[in-house]
C-alpha cells in the first residue's frame, strides 16, 4: 500500500525552492493587501483581503528603476574620477560636438593663447558638459583636467570620438584605456565586495525570521526524511534562486556594469544573469553556514543582539554603495583603496564578475563554476559537520541555577523604566528605533552637501534641522507607542491605570529622547558656529518646543492609527499615518521661518491645540480599542478641524511669501494666498474623510440645510450679522486711525489699495469665505461644540480663526468669527456663516476703497 | 520494565543521558516500548521529557547511551527513522507567510506522495479536526490549538509506524482533545504505536497501556498502571502513584 517514491536530492531541492518562492510570493501579496472595511472583526481567522498586483508591480519597477539609476550614477562618477581617457597616441578623447565647439571658438588661436594661465578658467566652461557624472565635484574636476590639457597642448591634444550618451546605461570610454581599465576593474571588484557584505548583513539582520526565535524552522525540516546534507544543499539552492535582493539590486548593477563596457545587450544580459546566479549561490552558502553556526553556538537573546549589529553594518555598507554615486570623497576613497588592494583581495569569489573584462569570459565562467561548486559543497559539508552532534547546542527551556542574585540597576520604575530596560537590553529594538534613524539622517546630510553647509553656517537652519531630527526620531518611537507593545498588551490592560495615561507616560520618555537628539544637533552646530556666539534663544525655544509638541502629536496619531487586533504585527500601523505625520511636522517648519513672532506663537498654539485634540480623540476611542465592532464610526472631530486650520495657517503664509517673491502686490498676494490655501486644505480634508469612511460629513459640517422655507431667513440672518460685523470693523478702523498708539497697525491702507482688478475682490469676497467657513465653522466649531457648551466653542473657534489672520485684524476678525458661529448655531446651515463672512469682507473692502479712493 | 517474550521492542532506550555543560537534562534513562502500545511518558515541567523526545528524533545526540527505533539508531540513521516516525512538537513553528495547505502539501511531497494522494489522505483528517476552513490562512496566524492540529496532520500524513507526540493536548479544546484521543486509540488498534509525553495525569490514566514516570531527568517508575500500584492501595489514582514515586526520587533538600 506504500505508494511513495523515495525522494531524491533533486526533488527535495525543487520542493524547498518552490516553498521559498511561494513564501516570497505570499509575503509580497500580503504587503499590498487592501484591508476590506467591513464591520465584523474577528481575531485569528478569516479576514479576507484583496491583493493588489498593480501596486506590487509598481513597487518592483520603482526599486529596479532606482537600482539602475544609482548603478549608472556610480559608474559615471567612477569614470569622471579616473580622469580624461587617452587614445593610443596619447591624445585625449572628447566628444565630437565638444571638439567642434572648440574649433569654432579657438580654431585660429596661437599657442601663446593657450598657454596663458589666465585662460584656463575659461576653458573649464567649455568642458563643463563633458563628464556625465551627477555629483558636481567630480564633474568639475574632470572639466578642470581637460582644461589643463587644452592649456598645455591646444587643440592638438584632443581627438574627437563618437560618444552616444545614454542616461540609464552609460557607455564608459574608460574601458578602452588600458591604464584606466585596470583601476576601474579593481574599483568595481571592491564595490561588488561591499555589495556582498551588505547583502549578507541584510539577510542575517532584523528581517531574518529564524535567528531571533526560540525555535528554528530548520529544526522542523529535520523531522522530514531527508539526510542533513540534502536539506542543507536544498536550502542553499532555494535561497540562491529565491533572492529578491539579487533581482532588484545585483542584476541591475551587473547589467549596467557589463553594458558600459560596450558588449551590447546580447552580451550584457546573459552575463548579468549568469553572474548574479553565481553570486546568489555564494551568498546563500554563506548564509546557511552563518545561520547554522550561530544557532548552534548562541542562545536566542545573544542572537537578537547579533541581528542588531548586522542590521547596523548592513545599513552602513548599503549607504557606502549609494554614496559612490553621490559623493566625490567616497568615489575617491573607493579608487584609492582599490589601487592599493592586494590582488588576492580582488580575486575573491564576490569580485569575480568584475574580472570578466580582463580575462576571457569563458575563463571566468569556468572559474565561477568551479568556485561555486567548491563553496556550495564546502558549505554543505561544514554545516553537516556542525550538526554532527545534534542540531542545537543549548537547551531551549530554562535550566537556570538557584540563588543567582538579580543584577542591580538604577533605572526608574513604572512604564518608563520598562521601556528603558527594553531599549537597553534589546539591541534590535535599540538599533531600529534610535540608531537607524540617526544613521539615515547622517547619511542624508552627507549626500546633500548644500544642506550640510547651510546647517553648519546658520544657527537658524541648524535649529530647523534639530527640530527635524527630533520629529523624525518620533516616527519610529512615538508613532509606535501602542504597536510596540505587541502581544503583551494584555498585561497593561490588567493594571489599574487607563491605557491612554500609560501611553502618555511613554510619550514623555520618547519626548525626552527626541529632545536629546535635537539638543545634540543644536550643541554641535552652536559650537561650530563661532563657538556658541551665534545662538538665538527664540529659535532654540521654538525648535525644542516643537519637538515636545510633536512627540505628543506622534503618539496621539500612533494610538489612533494602530489596530492592535491586526494579526500580522507589521501591518498594525497604517502607513498613511506616517506620511500624514511627516506632512504635519513639515508644516511646523513654518514656525521657524515665519517672518513675525505672532506667526510663530500662532503656530505653537495651534500645534499644541492639535496635540490636545488628538489625545481627546484617543481618550474617546480607548475603551473600544480591542472591541472594534462596538466602536462608533469615525466622525468629524476637533482634531480634524485643527489639522485643517493648521494646514490653512501655514499654507496661506507660505503661498503669500511665494507671491511676494514674484513681486505681486501685497494685497493681491494675500487674497490669492487665502483662496489657494483654503481650496487646497478643503480639498485635502474632504479626500481624507472620504478615504477614512467618516460618516455624516455633510450634516456635521452643515452642508445639509434647513427646509426650503427657512432658507431665505437663514441667508438674511447671515447678511444681518455680517453687517453688524462690518460696522464693528469700521469702528475699529476708525479707532486705529485716530489713536496714535495703534499707529503701527496702519498697514491696512496699503493692503486695500493694492487690490486691483475686479476679479480679485470677487475672490476675496466670494470664494475665500467658502473655504474658510468650511474649515473654521464647519470643522473647528462643530468639533469643539460636541463636548463643550456653545459659547465656549464660539469663542474658541473664533480665536483659532483670529490666530490665522494678521494681527492687525485680530479684534474685528474675532468678532466676526463669533457672529458667524452664532449664525451657524441658530440655523445649522453653513450658508449662514458664509453670508456673514462675505458681507463682512465686502463691507471692509468697500470701506477701504471709500477711505482711500481706490479705483478699479 | 519487563521482557517481551521474544518480540523486538519498537523503541529501545538504553542508559540514555544528555548533559549540557554541568546540567544533566536526562540521566541514565532506560525504556522499552513494544509495537502496538499506547505509551505515556509522564513527568513535571522540566523533567526531561522533551529532551528525551528530541533525542528520539535525532535532533540531539545523546551524551551517553543509545536510543533505537525499529532497531535503527535514532541519531546515526536519522533519515530512515524519520520514515517510520511522525512527530508532533510541543510548540510547532512554521515558516511565516505560508498557508496551512501549502505546508501540508510540502510535507507530503517530501515524503514522496503526489498531490492527489496527499489530498486523499488529509481531506478527511482536516474535516475531522475542524481545520478545513483555515487551510488558506497563514499558519503563523493560527491559534495555538490550530497549529497543533496542523502539525498533527503533517505527522500522520505518511501513516507512520510510530507516532511521537510531545504534550499533544496542550492547547486543545475538549472537542479536539476527544478527537485526538480517538485518533490515538484508532492508531493503536491498527497495530501502530503511539508514544506521548504529558503532565496531565487524568488523561494519561484513561489512555495508556503502559507508562513511565520521569523526574529530574531520571526514571522514577515504568510499567503498566497495575505494576506501578505495587506498594500502594489498589484503588490509588495515577495522581497518588505519581506523587508517591516522585517523592522517592527527590533528593534530600540540600542546605
Amino acid at each position: 500500500m506504500d505508494t511513495r517514491q523515495p525522494v531524491s536530492f533533486v526533488k527535495v531541492t525543487r520542493l524547498i525552492a518552490s516553498l521559498f518562492l511561494r513564501r516570497f510570493g505570499n509575503r509580497m501579496a500580503s504587503a499590498l493587501r487592501r484591508r476590506k472595511k467591513d464591520g465584523a472583526v474577528r481575531t485569528g481567522t478569516g479576514r479576507k483581503a484583496v491583493s493588489n498586483p498593480l501596486g506590487l508591480a509598481a513597487i518592483v519597477v520603482a526599486f529596479i528603476f532606482n537600482s539602475v539609476n544609482i548603478s549608472g550614477e556610480a559608474m559615471k562618477s567612477l569614470a569622471a574620477e579616473l580622469g580624461p581617457v587617452r587614445a593610443r597616441d596619447g591624445r585625449v578623447e572628447i566628444r565630437k560636438s565638444t571638439y567642434e565647439n572648440l574649433l569654432n571658438e579657438y580654431g585660429g588661436s596661437s599657442d601663446s593663447f593657450f598657454k596663458n594661465p589666465a585662460h584656463e578658467v575659461w576653458f573649464e566652461r567649455d568642458f563643463s558638459g563633458e563628464s556625465e557624472a551627477d555629483n558636481p565635484a567630480s564633474s568639475a574636476d574632470y572639466a578642470r583636467s581637460l582644461a589643463q590639457v587644452l592649456a598645455d597642448k591646444g587643440l592638438a591634444g584632443f581627438v574627437p570620438v563618437n560618444d552616444p550618451r545614454s542616461f540609464w546605461f552609460p557607455r564608459l570610454r574608460a574601458w578602452s584605456d588600458l591604464a584606466q581599465r585596470r583601476v576601474l576593474l579593481h574599483a568595481l571588484g571592491l564595490m561588488l565586495l561591499i555589495l556582498a557584505g551588505a547583502r549578507h548583513c541584510w539577510t542575517l539582520g532584523s528581517r531574518n525570521q529564524d535567528l531571533g526565535q526560540v525555535e528554528w524552522s530548520t529544526e522542523w525540516l529535520f523531522t522530514l526524511p531527508a539526510p542533513s546534507r540534502t536539506l542543507f544543499g536544498a536550502q542553499i539552492l532555494g535561497h540562491a534562486f529565491v533572492d529578491p535582493f539579487s533581482w532588484i539590486g545585483t542584476i541591475p548593477l551587473l547589467l549596467v556594469m557589463y553594458h558600459s563596457s560596450g558588449v551590447g545587450w546580447l552580451g550584457a544580459i546573459p552575463a548579468a544573469l549568469c553572474n548574479s546566479v553565481y553570486l546568489s549561490l555564494v551568498m546563500a552558502s554563506l548564509r546557511m553556514v552563518s545561520e547554522t553556526w550561530l544557532r548552534k553556538n548562541l542562545g536566542p537573546s545573544r542572537l537578537k543582539n547579533i541581528q542588531a549589529m548586522f542590521t547596523l553594518v548592513g545599513i552602513v555598507l548599503l549607504f557606502l554603495l549609494i554614496a559612490t554615486a553621490r559623493s566625490q570623497e567616497v568615489v575617491q576613497w573607493v579608487i584609492r583603496i582599490a589601487l592599493h588592494l592586494y590582488p588576492i583581495l580582488i580575486w575573491n569569489p564576490f569580485s569575480l564578475p568584475a574580472m570578466t573584462f580582463v580575462y576571457s569570459p569563458w575563463t571566468i565562467a569556468a572559474a565561477e563554476i568551479c568556485s561555486g561548486l567548491v563553496i556550495a559543497g564546502g558549505a554543505i559539508a561544514f554545516c553537516s559537520f556542525l550538526v554532527r552532534d545534534g542540531l542545537v547546542g543549548a537547551p531551549s527551556v530554562y535550566s537556570g541555577k538557584r540563588g543567582v542574585l538579580a543584577p542591580r540597576d538604577y533605572l526608574p520604575a513604572g512604564i518608563i523604566g520598562k521601556d528603558l530596560r527594553l531599549l537597553l537590553r534589546d539591541r534590535n529594538f535599540f538599533v531600529q528605533t534610535l540608531v537607524a534613524p540617526a544613521l539615515i539622517v547622517c547619511f542624508q546630510v552627507f549626500f546633500n552637501i548644500g544642506m550640510a553647509q547651510s546647517i553648519a553656517s546658520s544657527y537658524h537652519h541648524a535649529a530647523t534641522f534639530a527640530f527635524a531630527v527630533g520629529a523624525y526620531v518620533m516616527i519610529s518611537t512615538g508613532l509606535n507607542v501602542l504597536a510596540v507593545e505587541g502581544n503583551s498588551l494584555w498585561m497593561l490592560y490588567g493594571l489599574p491605570v487607563t491605557l491612554p495615561s500609560i501611553m502618555l507616560r511613554k510619550t514623555l520618555l520618547w519626548s525626552a529622547l527626541g529632545l536629546c537628539y535635537a539638543g545634540i544637533v543644536l550643541g554641535v552646530c552652536g559650537w561650530h558656529i563661532h563657538h556658541f556666539q551665534g545662538i538665538d534663544f527664540s529659535y532654540t525655544t521654538v525648535a525644542l518646543a516643537g519637538v515636545i509638541i510633536y512627540s505628543f502629536i506622534a503618539s496621539g496619531m500612533g494610538m489612533l492609527a494602530t489596530d492592535p487586533l491586526e494579526v500580522e504585527v507589521k501591518r498594525r500601523i497604517q502607513p498613511g499615518m506616517i506620511y500624514l505625520y511627516m506632512i504635519l511636522a513639515s508644516l511646523y517648519g513654518y514656525a521657524l521661518y515665519a517672518p513675525s513672532t505672532w506667526a510663530r506663537l500662532g503656530q505653537i498654539v495651534l500645534s499644541s491645540l492639535l496635540a490636545f485634540a488628538l489625545w481627546q480623540k484617543v481618550r474617546d476611542r480607548a475603551p473600544f480599542l480591542l472591541d472594534a465592532v462596538s466602536m462608533p464610526p469615525p466622525r468629524v472631530s476637533l482634531a480634524d478641524g485643527l489639522m485643517a486650520a493648521l494646514g490653512f495657517f501655514v499654507m496661506q503664509g507660505v503661498v503669500a511669501i511665494l507671491f511676494l517673491r514674484i513681486r505681486l502686490p501685497l494685497g493681491t498676494g494675500i487674497v490669492l494666498a487665502y483662496t489657494i490655501a483654503g481650496a487646497l486644505v478643503v480639498g485635502f480634508t474632504l479626500l481624507m474623510f472620504w478615504r477614512s469612511h467618516v460618516v455624516g460629513v455633510l450634516e456635521a459640517v452643515g452642508l445639509k440645510g434647513p427646509r426650503d422655507g427657512r432658507r431665505p431667513r437663514s441667508i438674511f440672518l447671515g447678511i444681518a450679522l455680517g453687517v453688524g460685523g462690518g460696522a464693528i470693523a469700521f469702528a475699529y478702523i476708525v479707532a486705529i486711525r485716530n489713536l496714535p498708539a495703534l499707529d503701527r497697525f496702519r498697514l491696512n491702507g496699503d493692503l486695500l489699495t493694492s487690490v486691483k482688478g475686479w476679479w480679485l475682490p470677487l475672490l476675496g469676497v466670494i470664494v475665500a469665505p467658502l473655504f474658510e467657513e468650511f474649515i473654521f465653522r464647519g470643522l473647528v466649531y462643530r468639533g469643539m461644540g460636541r463636548a463643550r457648551p456653545a459659547h465656549w466653542s464660539m469663542a474658541g473657534s473664533a480665536a483659532v480663526f483670529a490666530i490665522c489672520h494678521p494681527p492687525i485684524s485680530f479684534v474685528p476678525v474675532f468678532v466676526m468669527g463669533v457672529l458667524a458661529a452664532l449664525g451657524f448655531e441658530l440655523t445649522g446651515w453653513i450658508v449662514t456663516p458664509i453670508c456673514v463672512h462675505m458681507t463682512y469682507n465686502g463691507l471692509v473692502l468697500l470701506t477701504g476703497f471709500l477711505q482711500h479712493g481706490g479705483g478699479f | 520494565m519487563n521482557a517481551f517474550g521474544g518480540a523486538q521492542p519498537l523503541v529501545e532506550i538504553e542508559d540514555l543521558s544528555k548533559r549540557y555543560g554541568t546540567f544533566d537534562a536526562v540521566s541514565e534513562l532506560s525504556l522499552r516500548v513494544g509495537a502496538g502500545e499506547l505509551f505515556a511518558l509522564l513527568g513535571p515541567n522540566g523533567a526531561g521529557k522533551t529532551t528525551t523526545i528530541r533525542m528520539l528524533m535525532g535532533i540531539l545526540q545523546p551524551t551517553t547511551g543509545v536510543a533505537r527505533i525499529g532497531g535503527l539508531d535514532c541519531f546515526a540513521d536519522r533519515v530512515e527513522v524519520m520514515r517510520l516516525v511522525g512527530y508532533l512538537p510541543d510548540e510547532p513553528v512554521f515558516y511565516d507567510y505560508l498557508r496551512g495547505g501549502e505546508i501540508i502539501r510540502f510535507v507530503g511531497q517530501m515524503h514522496g506522495f503526489s498531490k492527489s494522494e496527499i489530498a486523499a489522505r488529509t481531506d478527511s483528517l482536516l474535516e475531522r479536526l475542524d481545520l478545513a476552513d483555515a487551510v488558506n490562512e497563514f499558519a503563523v496566524n493560527y491559534s495555538k490549538g490550530m497549529k497543533k492540529k496542523l502539525a498533527l496532520i503533517c505527522a500522520m500524513l505518511h501513516d507512520p509506524a510510530l507516532l511521537i507526540l510531545d504534550e499533544p493536548t496542550n492547547g486543545l479544546d475538549p472537542f479536539a482533545t476527544r478527537t485526538l484521543h480517538a485518533i490515538m486509540r484508532e492508531k493503536v488498534a491498527t497495530g501502530r504505536t503511539v508514544f506521548f509525553s504529558t503532565h496531565l495525569l487524568d488523561q494519561a490514566e484513561k489512555l495508556c497501556s503502559r507508562l513511565a514516570i520521569i523526574h529530574r531527568g531520571r526514571l522514577a517508575a515504568a510499567g503498566s498502571l497495575a505494576d506501578l500500584r505495587a506498594n500502594l492501595p489498589p484503588e490509588s489514582t495515577l495522581e497518588e502513584v505519581f506523587f508517591a514515586r516522585t517523592v522517592e526520587q527527590d533528593p534530600p533538600a540540600s542546605s
